[in-house]
């Protein structure tokens, strides 16, 4: 069968044109800043490395109190390449949440995400919020010491809300303490309901961008015409793509996973238990608090604070007035960037320590 | 995905095909970028196939225990100390048919203890500690007994658990 | 007249009467002394039907102090000294009674007890030595196996050091220093710190009724009760026959005994700590042979170590070094069976303990080198991915630039 002959198959069937039409009319505009589009393609790239690598390790990994540390050893130690597949959805993760941050950010400051944009900015903060879902439960999976006492303090972080807290403590752990039950719907959440979760919120996110195409940000000039998605500004993610990929093999060469030893419920907490690195500052902002704010206590104060930037975080289309009206607001930008400085430091300062 | 972009991209190269000079360049980077492309493949699927079919595993590895010994090497009244994970355990089958299991880590200073065939129990050298073929600490300095491992007999396989008893 | 007056006594005399009336089945005694059994809290006598007078003797059914101590009638009140032992033996130490009673107890504690410094300085009439009461009590008396008891292994050391201690046995012959030297030694800080009745306190090594300080052999066979092997091969070795000679006792000429301290490498030879030292010249046959010896031992403890560190590295880089470790630790033992071997004065014997474990550190060595070279095996392949990939990298990106160029 001839090229042709299978493309004007699927046509009949599946309204190709429709596609390669939309896609070829797809351009990306060029500006000065026009580098950072490139951040979504790559966070997308690293989402779906950690699907594909996600998958190869479900072959193996067994949860279970007796079996899941068990079965990441196995894979690190026996499995032929379990150690590369392992390192490269570890690594990939860290850097996954760090390319996101960097897409919302510069979507922040290039104002991507004023009218018609606004859901599409929103399902960005919910794809984020389920990225750290993704982090913190898939922390737990090895069950080593670290994993079993980062999440028994970052959950106890979470119980401290108030009126809902102890509720959502409960709700995560499976019952008082971490434990197997912890373990077991840690591993449902990162396996089925996050996965699901994401491919809804996603789906909905690329829908919105190809819908309204990118945007420019106000008051910036473009530099020349725009440049056609296919294949111009693929083949250059490509590029980024294909880099990445080696980082990350370089990095699971040279500096694989660690596996610590087995969680033990009855041990007591090795000194200088921290989260993982994009859960420093609200940790180090936590240690900050003292324990009672008035009538209230500290880590309720801390635990709402931090809804309360999430929130203020997914209202941004609607509090940026003037970028509403197609206008340039560089102050919502400054007071955003402190925002975030603020909290590099905290990051910052909690690596150091 | 990629045999798409390749499909895509070989059809907009045929609009194109006029307006771009030097005809042999561009073949020759398309060819040098094939071959790139099945290479990075390659280096892609090769760990991925290793990965996904398992080899043939490793023998006396069970789930979770580990092959002690034969039955037929081992009469009653005998001991054998073998590898459990990094420690020594000993297994034991004991004058009256028994078979019993346990660590083999002395529980005063952590000498391997040793099956001792005249007083019928386990004899740590170091300090003359015993223990009764229950595990029990019955003699010596050793402050507690030693701990338990379950034992599985499969035909002339002789299996200890992993995880201690109790 | 005289007969109000007598009613009114008769009657003063029965109110009297009535206070100090025993209650039926207690003895009187408790009428006018609180009861010290009941105070004790438990008391192995009372709970098998002993009361007052079942020691002291008297007559328990009489109220007036006269008749009810009365020497007549067998009343001791506070016996002395070997009047104590008699008084405690006149009971455990009779088969036929105790047998009955508790089959389980011993029952030669008065003859041993005759024979040791306290029974029979106790007999010549001295009042401070200790007695049975010294050590058990006298009213709450418990069983040796309950912890509250003084006599138990937990608060054997606190009863034995609260009369051998400087201010007590001022003046004495004997020294008063060891329970100073006893918590600073490992056996001390075994049962004092961590309380594990495994390790040897006073009664574990002079006996209990029948203490004494061991005779000078016999120290051999009280340390070699626990360390056997060590105790084994001195008693076989030449240095055994020559301390014998010498009448100079063993193991405690090297060791100490109340402050028997932990003990290390450098006690072998005659440098600084050196044990040897003692009786050797440096540079002497034996000298030089410790001088071989120690090189042997730090060198195998060297390599342990530098073969523990690369299995140590080789985990922390991913690698399963599962069976590796297993393998080392016949290394560390035989650390252990070296310095035991010391004790049989034979450099052949220990060196060949070195040569068997030297021999595990090198195996070890070699399959922690294989998996270090499992890690650069792939740096290897990464190097030759990261090349593929790059120039994939360079490829599209050249592509990418030629496309543009329409």
């Amino acid at each position: 069968m001839t090229r042709v002959a299978v493309r004007a198959w699927l046509e009949e069937r599946l309204d190709l044109e429709a596609a390669s039409h939309l896609l070829e009319a797809k351009v990306v505009p060029r500006h000065r800043y026009s580098v950072f589009y490139y951040l979504g393609g790559m966070a997308l790239f690293l989402f779906a490395i950690q699907l594909g690598t996600g998958l190869l390790l479900l072959l193996y990994y067994e949860p279970g109190v007796s079996t899941a540390h068990e079965s990441v050893k196995r894979i690190s130690g026996e499995i032929p390449f379990g150690w590369l597949v392992r390192s490269i959805h570890r690594w990939s993760a860290d850097i996954f949440i760090g390319v996101v941050v960097l897409h919302m950010l510069s979507a922040f400051l290039m104002k991507a995400y004023r009218r018609p944009r606004e859901l599409t900015w929103l399902t960005g903060v919910a794809a984020f919020g389920i990225a750290l879902g993704f982090g913190f439960s898939g922390y737990l999976l090895p069950w080593d010491e670290i994993a079993f006492f980062a999440t028994s303090v970052g959950t106890a972080v979470a119980g401290a809300v108030p009126f809902v807290g102890q509720a959502m403590l409960q709700l995560l752990r499976g019952g008082d303490d971490v434990t197997g039950s912890t373990l077991a719907r840690f591993f449902a959440l990162h396996v089925v309901v996050l996965p699901f979760g994401a491919l809804v919120v996603l789906a909905l996110h690329l829908l919105q961008v190809q819908k309204h195409g990118m945007s420019v940000p106000p008051g910036v000039e473009e530099s020349g015409r725009p440049r056609p998605f296919f294949p111009d500004f693929l083949l250059r993610d490509l590029v980024g793509w294909t880099l990445a990929l080696a980082l990350l093999a370089a990095l699971a060469a040279l500096l694989p996973a660690e596996l610590g030893p087995k969680a033990d419920p009855f041990a007591s907490a090795p000194a200088g238990i921290k989260p993982e690195w994009y859960f420093y500052a609200p940790f180090q902002q936590l240690k900050w608090i003292p324990s009672y704010v008035g009538p209230f206590e500290g880590e309720a104060v801390g635990a709402v604070g931090f809804g309360l930037l999430g929130l203020l975080l997914a209202l941004v289309p609607f509090l940026d007035r003037r970028a509403g009206r197609g206008e340039r607001s560089p102050a919502f930008s400054a007071a955003g960037v402190v925002v975030f400085l603020y909290l590099v430091a905290l990051t910052w300062y909690a690596w150091l320590h | 995905m990629f045999w798409e972009a390749e499909f895509l991209f070989h059809s907009g190269q045929e609009v194109r095909a006029m307006e771009v000079g030097v005809p042999g360049r561009r073949a020759f980077l398309d060819r040098l970028l094939g071959l790139s492309s099945v290479g990075t493949l390659l280096a892609i699927v090769y760990p991925v196939l290793h990965f996904v079919f398992p080899r043939s595993r490793p023998k006396g590895r069970a789930r979770g225990a580990v092959l002690a010994g034969h039955a037929s090497e081992l009469p009653p009244g005998s001991g054998h100390v073998f590898p459990l994970g990094t420690q020594p355990a000993i297994l034991v089958h004991t004058p009256d048919g028994q078979w019993r299991a346990f660590s083999a880590r002395c529980t005063h200073l952590s000498c391997t203890v040793r099956y001792n065939q005249e007083m019928g129990l386990l004899h740590c050298p170091c300090h003359d500690g015993r223990f009764d073929l229950t595990g029990k600490n019955v003699g010596g300095p050793p402050p507690r007994p030693l701990p338990e491992h379950s034992v599985v007999l499969k035909g002339d396989e002789v299996y200890v658990a992993e995880s201690e008893v109790g | 007249m005289v007969r109000l007056a007598s009613l009114i006594a008769f009657a003063a005399l029965l109110l009297v009467h009535h206070e100090a009336a025993a209650e039926p089945g207690k003895d009187s005694c408790v009428g006018c002394h609180d009861d010290p059994l009941e105070e004790a809290g438990a008391d192995v006598h009372r709970a098998a039907g002993l009361s007052c007078v079942d020691c002291h003797g008297g007559d328990s059914s009489a109220e007036e102090p006269e008749r009810a101590m009365d020497p007549r009638k067998g009343f001791i009140a506070k016996p002395k000294a070997g009047a104590v032992a008699r008084l405690c033996g006149g009971c455990h130490s009779d088969i036929e009674r105790m047998r009955v009673i508790n089959p389980r107890l011993p029952t030669d504690q008065l003859a041993q007890y005759r024979t040791s410094q306290h029974g029979k300085r106790a007999f010549e009439g001295n009042q401070r030595v200790a007695t049975c009461v010294s050590c058990h009590g006298n009213h709450g008396v418990r069983h040796v196996l309950d912890p509250a008891s003084p006599a138990s292994k937990g608060r054997i050391v606190e009863t034995c050091s609260g009369c051998h201690n400087p201010e007590y046995m001022k003046g004495a012959s004997i020294p008063t220093d060891q329970l100073a030297k006893y918590t600073a030694s490992v056996h001390g800080q075994r049962r004092l710190k961590e309380r594990d009745p495994g390790a040897p306190a006073c009664s574990d090594c002079h006996g209990n009724h029948g203490a004494a300080p061991p005779g000078v052999y016999a120290v051999t066979h009280v340390c070699g009760k626990c360390h056997a092997t060590q105790a084994e091969l001195f008693e076989a070795s030449s240095h055994g026959e020559h301390f014998r000679e010498a009448g100079v006792p063993p193991c405690t000429t090297c060791h100490n005994h109340h402050d028997v301290l932990a003990t290390s490498d450098e006690m072998l030879g005659t440098g600084r700590r050196g044990a040897c030292a003692m009786c050797h010249e440096p540079g002497d046959r034996c000298d030089l042979a410790t001088i071989r010896m120690r090189q042997g031992i730090d060198k195998l403890t060297a390599s342990l170590e530098a073969t523990t560190a690369s299995l140590v590295r080789a985990e922390r880089l991913g690698m399963d070094v599962e069976r590796p470790t297993y393998d080392l630790a016949a290394g560390s033992e035989a650390v252990v069976r070296a310095r035991v071997a010391i004790h049989s004065f034979s450099e052949p014997e220990f060196q060949k303990i070195i040569a068997e474990g030297t021999e595990v550190a090198r195996e070890v060595d070699m399959a922690a080198q294989a998996k270090l070279g499992e890690y650069r095996y792939r740096r290897q392949g990464l190097a030759i991915a990261s090349g593929m990939l790059l120039l994939f990298a360079a490829l599209l990106a050249m592509k990418a630039r030629q496309i543009e160029r329409k």
